[in-house]
């Protein structure tokens, strides 16, 4: 049942995607509708955005402009932690340093923003504080914020949709949504083949609009940007650290425990081409482009001079999608839209990986009623 | 010292563009936009002909909104292309110090888009990447006037031997910088700042190399640019030295000695000649103690004056070129950790010597 779907024409719900929210979102909903299938246009469960992102699990410490996005951080941090405690990577030292200058927090402003957020802060090692330029580094902090294993997460999500005996149709790609003579939700497969469903779930994220694009449904007002993560192997000093530079156009480097190397990404350099197909069509393919790795080295070696001798190993490029809206700020709401044009059909845009509980509880909320196929919510 | 490098072609004649190095251009922004976007079409097509990573800095220097808007229409269509928009109109030398802090380069171009020809920036790296730190682009159009010869050669000659180091007037802008001469030359915070100061001061290995162009490098008439120059040079020298406050210093000293001269002299008069003017005696001893006293506490108060100029410049005490070590270890024979220890034979022999 990992490659095409043969044995059920009909099901409770069909979720498209197989990220990790919805993976997560297919988990939410087995106590309540027991057949469940998951459509991945990949081979494998979080391949996409789920895995070539900087596996940073948010503790609130990035959001020192907007206190209410690090207060509902810091309140999802433990619970994730604990959920994914195997795939949760804890064994380095993450230091946030402020720049000074062009910096839009000051040192004090983040020692504040900490403080009231509840947000531990201690003083760095040494040996780490040492590697910054301190012409351009006002002050060095050491907080507690974990990176997690993406590998290991794909294995942890894999094991519990088959312990919940959810279906999964790999290399599965949904080329249209329609509405069926039963009320049911009908979703048409590239290949050809068909699966109908009374619900609906496009998780599909940067794929949403092409989705419903392609299925005369209302498209969503979103915008993609190709992002670039540099994988770099980082010198000694910086072996077991990981860092932020706050607050602006900068950097920061942490280990992605999958690969056994850092990322590293800029906030200058990371994103590429961004388009936004609310009132275009979307993009089928979008070409992959230069790497920029060279110009986020040259950056970051101004604020942290051991990273001369980093050595670049690969890059991963991912679309990453946002809300029109939210283009400008650090708000990552997740997008919640229920029968999007279709009674049944939900769209959900996630955002980042530590909200998962925001969107399980909201749908926990919903009252799925296969029957009447109308959703009541509670 | 600086010393011309001769420039071929064989430097900077390459098959394909270097992978090796960043190379950044920044330019200040003119308030006039009529040819920014032929400049960074220019400068883009000359800089991707020879490398891979580059970028165009443009400094905003508090332009007409056109400007602007004309700028961030062309970012949209021309790659590798950066603005920083100060707040406000600031000097052109802090407009510079902003693109120092922004480059992220190995080599840091300074560009006048209305006079330097970009397609010389290839032949300026090359010539930077031969070990020079600095190297100036100078054009064979610029003539030397009587006026520079005569008048500014002498006064630069004398600022540069009261400083210490070498300026020269009628110094380019258009230059490149190393990495390492621009981390130096960051680290100076000084608000009153002169480029041709601040790379004179950091010292490091400066050379020139000329190019030929039609355009004129001046737009001023050379009584105006003397002025200018003038100016400039001592601005530098009051900026930077204490020289003129100790030569003040020095006036006051003498002029003290001068009024302690004349205050003897007054009392010999006074015991010499038996007829002096009524009153001339208080009045000459009042005046002539008083500008005493005055010329001493000027003195004292200059000498300080001058101590707070050098303490306060936010400036590195120096600047390291390279440390380099020795290559071969310290001793030629291994040596073991251990340790003999000598017993003498009489002791153990249990001889008395009694």
């Amino acid at each position: 049942m990992r490659n095409g779907i043969t044995r059920r024409p009909e099901y409770d719900a069909v979720i498209i995607g197989g990220g990790f929210y919805g993976c997560s979102i297919a988990l939410a909903l087995a106590p309540r509708l027991p057949r469940i299938l998951i459509l991945e246009r990949e081979g494998d469960l979080l391949t996409r955005a789920s895995y070539g992102n900087q596996a940073r699990v948010h503790n609130g410490y990035h959001y020192p402009r907007s206190l209410l996005t690090a207060l509902s951080s810091a309140a999802n941090y433990p619970q994730f932690r604990s959920e994914f405690s195997d795939c949760i990577d804890e064994a380095f030292v993450h230091v946030y340093a402020i720049a000074r200058g062009s910096s839009k927090v000051t040192a004090y402003q983040f020692r504040k923003f900490c403080d009231r957020a509840g947000i531990p802060l201690r003083k760095p090692p040494a040996v780490v504080a040492r590697l910054f330029n301190p012409a351009r580094i006002e002050e060095v902090f050491a907080v507690e914020e974990c990176a997690f294993d993406a590998v290991k997460l794909r294995a942890h999500m894999d094991a519990k949709i088959r312990a919940a005996g959810i279906d999964l149709a790999c290399n599965s790609d949904v080329e249209q949504i329609s509405r069926n003579d039963s009320e049911a939700i009908r979703v048409a497969l590239r290949d050809g083949s068909r699966v109908s469903a009374p619900f609906v779930f496009n998780c599909a994220y940067s794929q949403i609009n092409q989705i419903l694009d392609r299925s005369a449904l209302p498209r969503l007002p979103l915008k993609h940007e190709v992002a670039e993560l540099a994988l770099i192997q980082v010198p000694s000093p910086l072996q077991g650290v990981g860092v932020t530079v706050m607050d602006g156009p900068f950097f920061s480097t942490i280990p992605f425990p999958a690969l056994q190397l850092h990322t590293l990404s800029h906030v200058t350099y990371t994103p590429h081409e961004s388009w936004s197909d609310f009132e275009e069509s979307p993009r089928r393919s979008i070409p992959t482009p230069v790497s920029k790795y060279k110009f986020m080295l040259k950056d970051c070696e101004r604020y942290l001079p051991c990273l001369r001798d980093a050595n670049y190993v690969k890059s991963l490029f991912e679309v990453k999608t946002v809300l029109l809206r939210n283009e400008v700020d650090d708000g990552r709401p997740i997008l919640y839209s229920r029968d999007h044009g279709l009674p049944g059909l939900f769209v959900i845009l996630g955002a980042k990986l530590d909200n998962i509980r925001d969107i399980v509880r909201e749908l926990s909320a919903e009252q799925f009623n296969t029957r009447s196929l109308h959703v009541t919510s509670c | 010292m600086s010393h011309p490098v001769r420039a071929t072609d064989a430097w900077f004649s390459q098959a394909q563009p270097s992978t090796e190095i960043l190379v950044s251009v920044s330019a200040i922004v003119p308030d006039d936009g009529e040819h920014l976007e032929s400049f960074v079409r220019a400068t883009v097509a000359a800089l991707d002909a020879y490398y891979v990573y580059y970028e165009l800095l443009l400094i905003d220097n508090g332009s007409p909104l056109d400007v602007q808007w004309q700028i961030q229409g062309l970012q949209r269509t021309v790659a590798n292309v950066r603005m920083v928009r100060l707040s406000r109109k600031y000097s052109k030398e802090l407009a510079l110090a902003a693109a120092f802090d922004h480059c992220i380069g190995d080599y840091v171009i300074l560009i006048d888009p209305l006079i330097h020809p970009p397609e010389q920036i290839p032949r300026l790296v090359a010539a930077a990447a031969t070990g020079c730190d600095s190297v100036m682009a100078l054009s064979s159009s610029r003539r030397e006037t009587i006026l520079d010869r005569v008048v500014c050669g002498p006064v630069y000659r004398l600022v540069s031997s009261l400083l210490g180091f070498e300026l020269r007037p009628n110094e380019s802008t258009y230059r490149v910088f190393s990495r390492r001469l621009v981390n130096s030359i960051v680290r100076i915070r000084s608000k009153n700042r002169y480029l041709s100061y601040l790379n004179a001061s950091v010292g490091l290995r400066q050379s020139i190399i000329w190019y030929e162009s039609n355009l004129p490098e001046r737009r001023l008439s050379s009584i105006r640019n003397m002025c200018r120059q003038l100016n400039t040079i001592s601005n530098i020298l009051v900026s930077n030295s204490a020289v003129p406050l100790r030569f003040a210093a020095l006036m006051g000293v003498l002029a003290s000695t001068g009024n302690l001269l004349y205050l003897v002299y007054i009392l010999i008069v006074t015991l010499v000649k038996s007829r002096i003017a009524e009153g001339w005696l208080t009045l000459s001893l009042t005046s002539t103690t008083m500008f005493f006293f005055l010329f001493v506490i000027l003195t004292v108060m200059a000498g300080y004056v001058a101590r707070i100029l050098d303490e306060s410049k936010e400036q590195p005490l120096y600047f390291v070129e390279s440390e380099t070590n020795s290559s071969v270890s310290s001793t030629g024979q291994q040596r073991l950790n251990v340790i003999q220890e000598r017993v003498s034979p009489t002791a153990t022999g249990g001889a008395n010597d009694r």
